[in-house]
């Protein structure tokens, strides 16, 4: 049976080494997920969970276990993605590549072809929009929205009041509607719609 | 019917486990109520179907397994030799290196070419040193924040009320405190001057001297002299650039926007006495321009309601007095900011003298912008752009014009057709 997360810090800050590794495994993903929805690049999303784990590592001693542990390891994620934001000019690039990159569906004037490209476009939008918006703001979407943290949750991680945390996301909400425009919102609900 | 609340609570409707069922229907009455209400539920919907179709980019098995052998190959290598082998002494990781020595930029004032050397003195001081104990770090990153006056990094936001916490401020300088600012003064010798400046000295030292001077005392050499420093070169540019300008028939138009250069840093920098006297000086000029001379009489009115406003005896009072006229009076530019700022730093030191700030429900947070909790919500946007604005002519001052274009962006979105917002746009276009 898997241990209990929370029990697996207890034990790593308790002395127990290997425990470290269970945590590694517990963790990764949510972290990977988290730092993508932040950074919008693999690869950086990759880097900053490797420094989190060590930064995770290194400073054990500073996790109140009083506290989640889970709350502790995101803001040291969240953090970690924020940095970078702040401090890389190459975000922009990683973006334009990978929009570049996404599969060509100009070619295609079936029904599914068209919806795709519409997809495709409101991808391109979107990303462009998500990064647009001041990296709190997007730390906020990346926990709320694609990873399901209440607002109280994301207050504990991001270290502040929820009604920091509910402002937050009304200004992100509000910047990526006026970003996108009512033209790319309605395409997006009859995307949705048709999927 | 308060629109913001409805905004604010409008994307909850998404994600219903925040909302009651007494607020989802209290919205949706609202929603109904407003005849744009409908749209505005449609857009929501049409931003979270956006986000929708942002798939997630799966990394490859293959780098997830070897990011776990990495990780755990890098937190079992050996300590380095001179490493501190303790626990409790975390080195300096790339990220924090990179981010420290963003923070250093913050010291290139353009005004001070002795400063530009502290930086370099500084990250020397940090490479010798291989790693920083938390602590002291956390007092580096004070030093420079104090000394910026710009807003904290995210991650530094806490550090703010644990420092100050922490300050005491100097009655009297030491002799080698005192050395150390004649030697930072020093830094002016090879600056040509005139002789205006003869006596400033002097003055600048009394300054200093004087009980209410505000030298903070650091247990590390460096930082106490860039502190030392900086302190004495904002208060030695504003009382040169003062004394500089005037000329027997006033000032001429580029001694005037001098002047009121110094008189808006020492603003920023909370120094409203300074600030007040370079303002008086600049109206008593004869040959400034109208439009500069109308900005003036607004900062130095703005001064006298904010003075006013702080005269109330309950401190909570006072703050939410300076707040309200945040809110209602964004119309001089720099003042409000600097009070802004000023208020920010009252309230932390209120919150940790109180002791608040260790009660993790009671304490005032901040948000990006710097903004605390207890001012947020009354806050307009109009208020937000100025304080966007403000910062934004900061980086400019301090050489930083991505982060500068960033601010009037955030402010040009805002209202791009309000004052503010074309105020932004003009600094936009200025900068290219």
């Amino acid at each position: 049976m898997a241990i209990d997360p929370e029990q697996l810090a207890r034990n790593f800050q308790d002395g127990d080494a290997p425990a470290f590794a269970d945590l590694i495994d517990a963790y990764q993903e949510r972290f990977y997920r988290v730092a993508y929805r932040i950074l919008g690049d693999a690869d950086a999303a990759l880097d900053v969970v490797q420094d989190a784990f060590v930064k995770i590592h290194r400073s054990i001693e500073q996790w109140d276990a009083a506290s989640k542990f889970s709350s502790w390891a995101f803001r040291v994620v969240t953090n970690l993605a924020i940095d970078r934001i702040r401090r890389s000019t190459r975000e922009r690039k990683a973006w334009e590549h990978r929009a570049q990159e996404e599969p060509a569906y100009l070619d295609d004037t079936t029904d599914a072809g068209l919806v795709a490209q519409d997809r495709k476009r409101l991808v391109e939008e979107i990303k462009l929009a998500i990064e647009d918006l001041p990296p709190g703001q997007r730390t906020v979407v990346a926990l709320r929205h694609y990873e399901g943290f209440s607002l109280k949750e994301i207050a504990e991680i991001r270290g502040c009041a929820v009604g920091t945390v509910k402002s937050t996301l009304h200004q992100a909400f509000r910047s990526l509607r006026n970003s996108l425009g009512p033209q790319a919102l309605s395409r997006a609900s009859a995307i949705q719609g048709v999927a | 019917m308060d629109p913001t609340w409805l905004e604010t609570h409008l994307p909850l409707l998404r994600y219903q486990d925040e909302l009651s069922a007494e607020q989802v229907a209290q919205v949706l009455e609202h929603l109904e109520a407003l005849p744009p209400g409908s749209d505005l539920r449609a857009q929501l919907e049409g931003v979270a179907h956006a986000l929708d179709a942002l798939s997630l980019e799966h990394p490859h098995p293959e780098r997830l397994r070897s990011l776990k052998e990495q990780v755990l190959l890098a937190v079992e290598a050996p300590v380095a030799p001179g490493e501190p082998a303790t626990a409790d002494v975390e080195p300096l990781s790339a990220a924090e290196r990179a981010q420290l020595e963003a923070a250093l930029d913050l010291v290139e004032v353009p005004l001070h070419p002795g400063l530009a050397g502290l930086r370099a003195a500084v990250l020397a001081e940090v490479d010798a040193e291989q790693a920083l104990p938390a602590d002291e770090q956390a007092e580096v990153e004070a030093a420079l924040d104090l000394l910026g006056d710009v807003p904290l990094p995210a991650r530094l936001a806490g550090l703010r009320g644990a420092v100050l916490g922490q300050l005491q401020a100097e009655p009297e300088l030491t002799a080698h405190e005192r050395a150390e600012v004649e030697a930072a003064l020093d830094l002016w010798e090879d600056v040509e001057r005139p002789a205006a400046l003869d006596g400033l000295k002097a003055r600048v030292l009394a300054e200093v001297g004087a009980p209410a001077g505000q030298l903070v005392r650091f247990p590390n050499a460096f930082v106490a002299t860039l502190l030392a420093a900086a302190a004495v070169a904002l208060l030695a540019v504003g009382v040169a650039l003062g004394g500089w300008a005037r000329g027997p028939q006033g000032f001429d138009p580029h001694g005037v926007r001098a002047l009121k250069r110094t008189a808006d840093f020492a603003a920023l920098n909370g120094r409203f006495a300074i600030a007040e006297e370079n303002y008086r000086l600049i109206l008593e000029g004869t040959r400034a321009e109208p439009e500069l001379l109308e900005q003036v009489r607004q900062e130095l009115v703005a001064i006298q309601d904010y003075r006013r406003a702080q005269s109330a005896s309950d401190p909570l009072l006072r703050q939410r007095q300076v707040a309200t006229l945040l809110r209602d009076k964004p119309d001089a530019l720099v003042v409000p900011a600097a009070f802004y700022h000023d208020l920010n730093r009252r309230s932390t030191a209120a919150a940790v003298q109180s002791q608040l700030a260790f009660d993790p429900s009671r304490a005032l947070r901040f948000d990006e912008l710097g903004v605390p909790d207890n001012v947020r919500d009354i806050l307009t946007d109009a208020t937000l752009q100025v304080i966007l604005i403000q910062q934004g002519l900061r980086w400019e001052q301090l050489g930083d014009l991505i982060q500068a274009r960033n601010c009037y962006q955030r402010a040009l979105q805002i209202d791009p057709e309000s004052e503010h917002g074309l105020q932004a746009k003009h600094r936009l276009s200025l900068l290219g």
